[in-house]
């Protein structure tokens, strides 16, 4: 977990998701040490899972999770299996997510972005909606503003530009070096809305076991009702 | 400051000074400092000889498995067991060679530690690990106290070196406790120790190596360390603050195939 790390790349052509937790500030804590231990216990031995780095706000009330698999068909196995989706049921019970499949578009950095030990600074996670008679387009326009804003800023480090055709949206991954940097956030005039943007830093990383790594067997049985935090 | 990048494009610089155009359904609240992931009252710190029970627990798991049963530890601690009564704090390590857990717990007294057995959420969870590891060591004490004039903090990937010696039989816990006062090569690696009631064994936890000047001291008082090792925070648990008390959210079981009566079963059975 402290040496694992993570590559972001677009010739890798893997399934990412990203994955915003909301809750209340006061679970944020146990929410992602419990999601972090069970993808290290148990779900990062499931075939074709490739990573998870795990991102948690200031406040603790929103957690961001960027997933990689190798592909929709591993993960889509891997949702049938109970070590996968046990602890669902807690924080389905305390918190709601939202999930976007995407596909790496373009990166803007010098080069490809490792998240791992060594990742440091701030993370800006944006979600957008694309005007869907032209996707292609839109996405365009993201790539140039984050080109733009590469050039003129000094502490940004790496833009990811995601992209789910299927779904016409849009998630950027904005990577802030250093400490007290204002958020960058995307906007264009002809996009509807901006779903939503999230400023976080890096909890951990799980990446894919080593040869020797063997997954913890036991089960994980909730005992909070579905959404007992809205009541 | 919004720039006209091109037609159509605009960039916001800086969300405090210009809000964004009304079609924005959420921006989480933003942050004009550094977003450090640890906050302070979520961090266990130690200072001082105050009247705590403090625990020592080593577990020897398989090659590279230590930062998964910390992490695994931790995890049930911040979600279960911190909520049990007189439940001070925790912190977790793993081995920088992957093999070894230790845990540091921290209750108010004897009595609370023995009232948070009797729980099942305290045996669930005992029973997962002890299923993976094999238990290495253990003291439980009232006789701790840390060295230096700092507290020690417990951060996420601080180092720490621990070690473990047998007592000598003839000597008082005071005395013994007088002479390593007299160290002063502990209090300069922030040390926190903690000698068994009968003053059979020591446990030091320290910051930074012993060095040269202290170790041929520690040599002299104990004879050679029987257990030492570094190791990384994994995870650190203090108490729950005021208003964060809330039913555990889980239960832990070993999967029924695996107790150790069915694996008995099993292994009978293929004999048969």
């Amino acid at each position: 977990m402290f040496n694992d790390m993570t590559l972001i790349s677009k010739s890798d052509a893997l399934h990412t998701l990203i994955v915003l937790i909301h809750g209340k500030a006061i679970h944020g804590r146990g929410i992602v040490l419990l999601n972090a231990s069970e993808t290290e216990a148990r779900i990062k031995h499931l075939d074709g899972f490739v990573s998870v780095s795990f991102f948690l706000s200031e406040n603790h009330e929103t957690i961001g999770e960027y997933v990689q698999w190798r592909s929709p068909a591993h993960l889509a196995n891997a949702f049938r299996r109970p070590e996968f989706f046990e602890h669902l049921r807690v924080v389905e019970g305390l918190a709601s997510a939202e999930v976007g499949f995407y596909a790496v578009e373009r990166i803007i950095a010098h080069e490809d972005p490792t998240i791992g030990p060594v990742f440091s600074g701030i993370v800006d996670l944006q979600v957008l909606k694309l005007p869907n008679e032209n996707v292609d387009a839109a996405i365009a326009r993201i790539g140039l503003w984050a080109v733009t804003m590469q050039g003129r800023s000094t502490s940004l480090r790496a833009v990811v530009v995601h992209a789910d055709r299927a779904n016409s949206k849009a998630a950027l991954f904005i990577h802030h070096d250093g400490a007290e940097i204002e958020p960058v956030w995307y906007t264009d005039s002809k996009m509807p809305e901006i779903d939503r943007g999230e400023r976080m830093t890096r909890y951990a990383t799980v990446s894919a076991p080593r040869a020797a790594e063997r997954p913890m067997q036991y089960v994980l049985t909730s005992t909070i009702a579905h959404k007992a935090h809205e009541t | 400051m919004a720039l006209h990048c091109c037609t159509n494009l605009v960039v916001n610089c800086n969300a405090h000074q210009a809000p964004l155009p009304s079609r924005r359904r959420y921006l989480g609240k933003s942050h004009t400092a550094a977003a450090p992931f640890r906050q302070a009252t979520l961090m266990l710190r130690i200072q001082g000889s105050a009247s705590q029970f403090t625990g020592f627990i080593v577990l020897d798991c398989a090659p590279v498995q230590a930062e998964c049963v910390a992490l695994f530890s931790a995890s049930a601690t911040e979600n279960r067991l911190k909520h049990l009564d007189g439940f001070t704090g925790a912190a977790f390590f793993a081995s920088i060679c992957g093999r070894f857990v230790l845990e540091y717990v921290v209750w108010k007294d004897p009595a609370a530690l023995a009232a948070a057995r009797e729980n099942p959420l305290f045996s669930e969870h005992m029973r997962i690990v002890e299923h993976h590891c094999r238990l290495r060591h253990v003291s439980f004490s009232s006789i701790s106290n840390t060295v230096g004039i700092d507290a020690i903090r417990f951060e996420r990937g601080d180092r720490f070196s621990m070690l473990m010696y047998k007592c000598p039989a003839a000597e008082s816990v005071p005395k013994t406790l007088d002479r390593l006062g007299s160290v002063s090569e502990l209090a300069r690696v922030h040390s926190l120790l903690q000698m068994a009631e009968g003053g059979s064994s020591l446990v030091l936890l320290s910051r930074e190596a012993i060095d040269t000047s202290a170790a041929p001291v520690l040599r002299a008082m104990f004879a050679e360390p029987v257990f030492h090792n570094e190791f990384t925070v994994v995870e650190s648990i203090a108490a729950p603050g005021s208003g964060e008390k809330f039913a555990p959210l889980y239960n832990l079981a070993l999967v029924p195939e695996q107790s150790p009566r069915r694996r008995q079963f099993n292994e009978g059975r293929a004999h048969v």
